[in-house]
């Protein structure tokens, strides 16, 4: 047997756990040993065990209590034992069997059937432990096709990566499931990123449009002698009305709490104040901050003071 | 003598012919013979079967192992009849069984003494 196992020899005599971790050892085994049942149970919930030598005559825990115990609980229920009794206590070793121990060996065994009883049982372990290695990978690869059915491609979802390992069957079915989730993931991404591209493409030909209207609107208040500040205040609305349609026809729109209103304050007189300065240096002949509007057609007026003056903080309707 | 060098030498071929190993069973077995010994006759002389019976049982296993045929019979015996709850002659055959588990420790020494020295060919 070219694979190693890892064998607990649980026996209160330290002359037979001695002899028994030896003979284990000398077949290529790791060995661990302990004197009680007791202290079996507690290396076994704590440590992986192919095969169990126990002792039946113990004090405290004997071997049949043990027996008991592992049988009643689901994780120690596989674990393989032989029991280790007197060759003329057949009583002990048929109650062990029937409690679930595999087989029994006399203590004054020789090598042969040592070794032969040994490998055997963990033989049996080791398919055992691969038929239910196989079944839970198969209860994965059940998994991972529902993942898919329900539209999830993300291949890092699937958890197929340790059973695409495999050389078998398995493996090129768990291969192919997850080479067509990676392609259609894939696929999946690009349009993704094609929508958001064009997304951005529309917002900033909107964006572009909006901006456009300045220069007509511009030369439309001179010509209207319409006052900038209400054009670069009705522009500002029109866009900032653009953005809150958008946001509800894609239904983002953030939470009162979450909108950073300090910035749109500053963001939207700073952007009155630009556009009205680009209204003034287009028509050239506006004054540069008057909300009155009774003073609005008085242009005229002002272009000749702004000519006397050289920069007049004030339209003249004003007084300060 | 007691011991079987024929059994010996199956235990040394059971654990994969490490002579070192080996001692050290044998040394554990003479390690554990007089507190057997102690608790077989104590056990007896209290008339605590169960003791009796395990004690016996133990000795009896390491008297196979070593080739003593007459000392496992004696515990065989005893161990079988606690399990009973008749164990008229406890004391005397606590008795027998405590010496003849000192002359197996004997044995035994001298034995892994001739062992190490390279004189059991």
């Amino acid at each position: 047997m070219s694979r190693k196992g890892r064998i607990l020899v649980v026996d209160d005599t330290r002359t037979m756990r001695l002899k028994l971790a030896a003979a284990a050892t000398a077949l290529g085994h790791q060995c661990h040993s302990v004197g009680s049942g007791g202290e079996g149970l507690e290396y076994m919930r704590a440590n992986p065990v192919d095969a169990v030598l126990l002792d039946v005559v113990m004090p405290e825990m004997d071997g049949f209590d043990v027996l008991r115990a592992m049988k009643s609980d689901p994780a120690l229920r596989d674990i393989p034992v032989i029991v280790i009794s007197s060759l003329d206590d057949t009583g002990s070793a048929v109650k062990a069997i029937e409690l679930g121990a595999e087989d029994f060996l006399p203590k004054s065994f020789d090598a042969v059937i040592f070794r032969a009883r040994v490998n055997t049982l963990l033989e049996k372990k080791y398919v055992r432990d691969a038929e239910v290695d196989y079944l839970k990978q198969v209860q994965k690869l059940a998994r991972a096709a529902q993942i898919l059915k329900i539209g999830n491609y993300n291949p890092s979802k699937l958890g197929l990566g340790e059973i695409s390992q495999r050389h078998d069957a398995l493996g090129d079915l768990a291969r192919v499931f997850a080479d067509a989730a990676q392609k259609v993931y894939e696929r999946e991404r690009r349009l993704r990123q094609s929508i958001k591209t064009l997304r951005g493409g529309f917002g900033l030909i909107v964006l572009g449009i909006i901006w456009g209207l300045v220069a007509p609107l511009s030369r439309m208040a001179s010509g209207l002698e319409a006052h900038p500040f209400g054009m670069a205040f009705w522009v500002s609305l029109l866009s900032g009305v653009c953005c809150i349609a958008w946001s509800v026809a894609k239904g983002t729109v953030p939470k009162p709490r979450e909108i950073p209103w300090g910035y749109f304050l500053a963001y939207a007189l700073l952007g009155a104040r630009g556009e009205h300065h680009l209204h003034h240096h287009r028509s050239g002949r506006i004054p540069r901050l008057c909300v009155c509007g009774p003073h609005a057609g008085r242009a005229a007026e002002l272009v000749a003071l702004r000519r006397s003056v050289a920069r007049p903080r004030w339209c003249p309707g004003h007084t300060l | 003598m007691s011991i079987s060098r024929q059994a010996l030498e199956r235990m040394k071929e059971v654990i994969g012919g490490d002579k070192a190993v080996l001692a050290e069973i044998l040394q554990s077995f003479i390690d554990e013979a007089e507190p057997l010994a102690e608790s077989i006759l104590s056990a007896a002389r209290d008339g605590r079967l169960d003791t009796l019976g395990r004690a016996a049982h133990t000795i009896k296993s390491s008297a196979r192992d070593f080739g003593d045929a007459r000392l496992a019979a004696l515990c065989a015996d005893i161990e079988l009849r606690s399990k009973q709850g008749s164990v008229s002659n406890a004391v005397a055959c606590s008795q027998q069984i405590a010496q003849g588990c000192i002359a197996l420790k004997e044995e035994l020494a001298a034995y892994i003494g001739a062992e190490m020295n390279g004189e059991i060919p």
